[in-house]
């Protein structure tokens, strides 16, 4: 499994990789926008959704509790007349003599407005007085309904009835009224005795019904009254409910505690607010269905669709702006740089924001340098070439093998071979050296010995004009040195400085190392050179007059060379005063035979 | 912007547009207005209770009902009525007709298109009209297995209005099925509506029970009777009362005909909105003098009203 993962994080890697920036940035921006919204969009809604549905659970909070103080404020209401009834009435007045019904009547029409009636009863169900003025029906006996049963039974209680229609009292206009009955211990005196009796007080229930009709809560939530058993006292759609085409959870609901709760019925969620009725037992319930309190309609949802899909739209129009805006020089730097790669164009694009046009400029100097460092090294190339040519061309100077073969000759007529074997000799080593042309690095032994043979010759050749002296410390000998430096030197030393003595030149090479670098001094005690001259001798050939006589490399060459190989800093440096003699110094770095890349 | 892009954009863009498309459409669209519909009620009769039933669903749907109910069991006024209504611009007509045949090829020919929703007898349409009513032959049946229960060795006869309207025939088959069943023969009698003749058409017969089928004979039925008789009908009616309560009449099959008035305003409040309802059938129940003030019986009987 990780292994998969791996390999499908290194695709992943390899397709951004391989897609163009312009498409890598586009997509992440697009991506991560949209992204970005949706959370936002989805926790706001979420936040707004629990925000309203806290409010409108408060607001239906209310309103139940609303409800409650008014069906509370009606019972007690009720309550009072039962109990001035009870008390004011009936309680130690003598029914035989008092006139107890124009008081029941009197009290019936103060509270007609939510009173049925009033009926008093005895103890065996004997109608004693009602208000208003009513026939009982034939056979219509109470002892056995259950509010008179329990008003003799709990005598101390009140007893409210659920709703039911009045049967007690014929009506000829085949009318009937919905009420609950109140219904209540009586004390009743008649004459000297007293008995219990029932009092009865039957509440119109449109009187209740009116206080939950327009209430609704929100979401199409209801409110409806139930009994401590669960049965319906109250119900918006209580007549659906008695025939079974509506269903509702009272049951359910009479287990609940007061407070707020959240119910399932019917596969739909539901907030649920309970609220005890005083004096009662009943409760009232409020019912706030939940779903689609905020994006419930088709048309929300569209809504919210095609705002996400102009969200979209704008993104990605944005994006692919932008997204070109930043990418477009990038490629035209790519392209300019791919033009100069082939070589058919030299200029690098400079555009761009700040970062691309600092590449672009910086670019484009790498360029220009990498192009300066190839035609210096091809420049080098050919200096090298020519002073290998040169060099070689010096090194079969005709003069110079003219001149020494002559003095050889001059030597074997003179009868001194030894002489001339080591002319030969010095001869013969001197042109090997010179013309191994495969090695342009070879020690500084070798370059010594090179000017040692020359000096030789030379010696020979201006008859003891000059005398020569090679000192070299032996920390020297195995560094490092570019082939044909010393012995130009040498050479115009000889031409410069020696031609005119009279056996008291000197010419003194020394090598040494001073400060990590290797120095080699060609020291003359000749003719010497005055500044102007000393300058030219460091010039292009082309632009100094050239000496014939000598090898033709030149000093400028030599100084030409060694920066090449080993950089500016080092060098060949003229130090001469006319009269004085000349001293040559070659400033190179020490680098010991083997570790310098032969060129 | 690269071809992925663009192909990417266009579709988001169509998409956009459809969707704008859409919105525009329902937000303008005459169907999906909200405020009051306007309902015509034409029934010739109307019971009280149905009444109550339609008031309470015109309170709960927002609806705006014109009741009308004097055209005399006459089709062809019914049918004028119909599309006066129409001319008015009602959203949904809800009707007993008072010849259902009839009243279909007439819509037919008139090519109404405003939702039908019927009570009583169903008027085929090739549209469809929602129909509310009670299993007719169930009603029939209830009954009469109650009075095979409580009287099995006595004659039956049903006693029918002239021209019965096809649910009452439909109550009629349901009992003489149920008895015919039971190996018990019954006899249906047509009589007018008038207590006299009832009586007289009775003083001929010996103990016999004596059945109806809808509320509309039932009072006549009541004072032209005699004590002895067993009587049992199906339907009910608030002036016939005190003869249930008192046990002259045995039992009735009755069916909540305050939820005929409500459903029917509801299936014609739905129609409005989604075209093709479904039919709605009403449960039915037996009462007696002894559950006639138990629930639900109770609030069958006598629906709360304000």
């Amino acid at each position: 499994m990780q292994e998969k993962n791996a390999d499908k994080g290194s695709r992943l890697a390899s397709l951004i990789t391989r897609s163009g920036i312009r498409y890598t940035v586009y997509v992440t921006f697009t991506a991560i926008a949209v992204f970005a919204v949706a959370l936002t969009g989805i926790i706001l809604y979420l936040r707004f959704s629990t925000q309203l549905d806290s409010t409108l659970l408060n607001e239906s909070q209310m309103l139940v509790e609303q409800v409650n103080q008014s069906l509370s404020a009606h019972l007690r209401n009720t309550i009072r007349l039962s109990n001035s009834v009870t008390y004011n009435v009936v309680k130690n007045q003598d029914i035989t003599q008092s006139d107890i019904a124009s008081q029941l009547q009197l009290l019936y029409n103060t509270h007609s407005d939510y009173a049925e009636s009033i009926v008093l009863f005895s103890d065996t169900g004997e109608m004693l007085s009602t208000a208003p003025p009513a026939t009982r029906k034939d056979g219509a006996d109470v002892t056995g309904a259950d509010w008179f049963r329990r008003a003799l039974g709990e005598a101390e209680n009140l007893h409210f009835s659920t709703p039911h229609v009045q049967n007690l009292f014929v009506d000829s206009q085949n009318k009937y009224t919905w009420i609950v009955s109140l219904s209540c211990a009586a004390e009743i005196t008649r004459g000297k005795s007293t008995q219990q009796g029932v009092l009865l007080v039957d509440i119109k229930y449109s009187s209740i019904s009116e206080l939950f009709d327009n209430i609704t809560l929100p979401n199409a939530g209801y409110v409806y009254l139930i009994d401590a058993e669960g049965n319906i006292i109250y119900h918006p759609q209580h007549q659906l409910l008695a025939s079974g085409i509506l269903t509702e959870n009272n049951v359910a609901a009479a287990q609940l505690r007061d407070g707020s709760h959240t119910m399932e019925y019917n596969g739909a969620t539901q907030s649920v607010i309970v609220r005890s009725v005083g004096y009662t037992g009943w409760r009232i319930i409020g019912v706030v269905p939940q779903r689609g309190l905020t994006l419930d309609s088709q048309q929300n949802v569209l809504f919210v669709i095609m705002i996400f899909c102009l969200f979209f739209e704008l993104v990605i129009i944005i994006n692919g702006y932008l997204s070109s805006k930043l990418t477009d020089p990038i490629k035209k730097l790519e392209l300019s740089v791919q033009e100069v790669e082939q070589g058919t164009s030299s200029d690098v694009y400079v555009g761009g924001s700040y970062e691309i046009e600092h590449l672009g400029r910086s670019i484009s100097r790498m360029v220009k340098q990498l192009r300066k460092l190839t035609d210096d090294i091809v420049e080098e190339h050919e200096q090298k070439q020519k002073s290998e040519r040169n060099a070689l061309q010096a090194q079969i100077n005709p003069h110079f093998l003219y001149n020494t073969l002559d003095i050889i000759i001059w030597m074997i007529e003179k009868k001194q071979p030894e002489e001339a074997v080591r002319i030969v000799s010095a001869l013969a080593k001197f042109f090997r050296l010179s013309l191994s042309g495969s090695k342009n690095i070879i020690t500084v032994q070798d370059e010594l010995e090179q000017a040692r043979n020359y000096l030789l010759i030379q010696e020979m050749r201006y008859k003891n004009k000059f005398t020569y002296r090679i000192d070299a410390s032996a920390d020297v000998l195995q560094l490092s040195i570019i082939k044909l430096v010393v012995q130009p030197i040498v050479e115009n030393s000889i031409y410069h400085g020696m031609e005119f003595m009279d056996g008291d030149g000197e010419i003194t090479i020394s090598a040494y190392l001073e400060n990590g670098d290797l120095y080699v001094v060609v020291r003359d005690n000749g003719l010497g050179m005055p500044p102007e001259t000393v300058e030219a001798l460091l010039v292009q050939p082309a632009r100094a007059h050239v000496n014939t006589k000598g090898s033709g490399i030149g000093l400028w060459n030599v100084n030409e060379r060694i920066k090449l190989y080993f950089g500016g800093a080092y060098g060949l440096s003229i130090q001469s005063e006319p009269d004085e003699g000349t001293a040559v110094t070659l400033h190179l770095p020490a680098i010991p035979f083997g570790e310098m890349e032969d060129k | 912007m690269g071809r992925i892009e663009k192909t990417v954009a266009m579709i988001v863009m169509i998409v956009l547009l459809t969707l704008i498309a859409i919105l525009i459409l329902q937000s303008v669209s005459p169907d999906n207005t909200e405020g009051i519909l306007s309902v015509s009620v034409l029934v010739n009769d109307l019971n009280e209770y149905t009444r109550l039933g339609m008031d309470k669903a015109a309170l709960d749907y927002n609806l705006d009902v014109h009741y009308i109910s004097d055209f005399g069991h006459d089709p062809v006024q019914q049918m004028t009525l119909i599309q006066r209504e129409i001319t008015n611009g009602v959203n949904a007509i809800v009707l007993e007709p008072a010849d259902a045949a009839y009243l279909a090829e007439q819509i037919e020919q008139a090519h109404i298109s405003v939702p039908i929703i019927t009570i009583g007898d169903p008027v085929i349409l090739s549209g469809g009209a929602a129909h509310v009513s009670p299993d007719n032959a169930a009603l029939g049946r209830m009954l009469a297995e109650r009075i095979l229960t409580d009287e099995p060795a006595l004659p039956y006869t049903i006693l029918m209005e002239y021209e019965s309207a096809p649910h009452i025939l439909e109550r009629c088959a349901g009992m003489t099925t149920a008895f015919a069943a039971a190996g018990k023969t019954v006899e249906c009698r047509f009589v007018e509506n008038e207590p006299r003749s009832i009586a007289m058409q009775l003083a001929r017969r010996p103990q016999t029970v004596v059945i109806t089928l809808d509320e509309t004979l039932l009072p006549a039925l009541c004072e032209g009777g005699r004590s002895y008789d067993r009587l049992y009908a199906i339907g009910y009616a608030g002036n016939i009362r005190t003869y249930l309560e008192s046990g002259y009449i045995r039992a009735l099959a009755v069916y909540s005909t305050f939820d005929e008035g409500y459903l029917s305003l509801r299936a014609a409040e739905a129609s409005i909105r989604t075209p093709a309802q479904k039919d709605v059938e009403l449960s039915a129940l037996l009462v007696d003098a002894q559950s006639m003030y138990e629930l639900p019986q109770e609030l069958i009987l006598f629906p709360i009203s304000k």
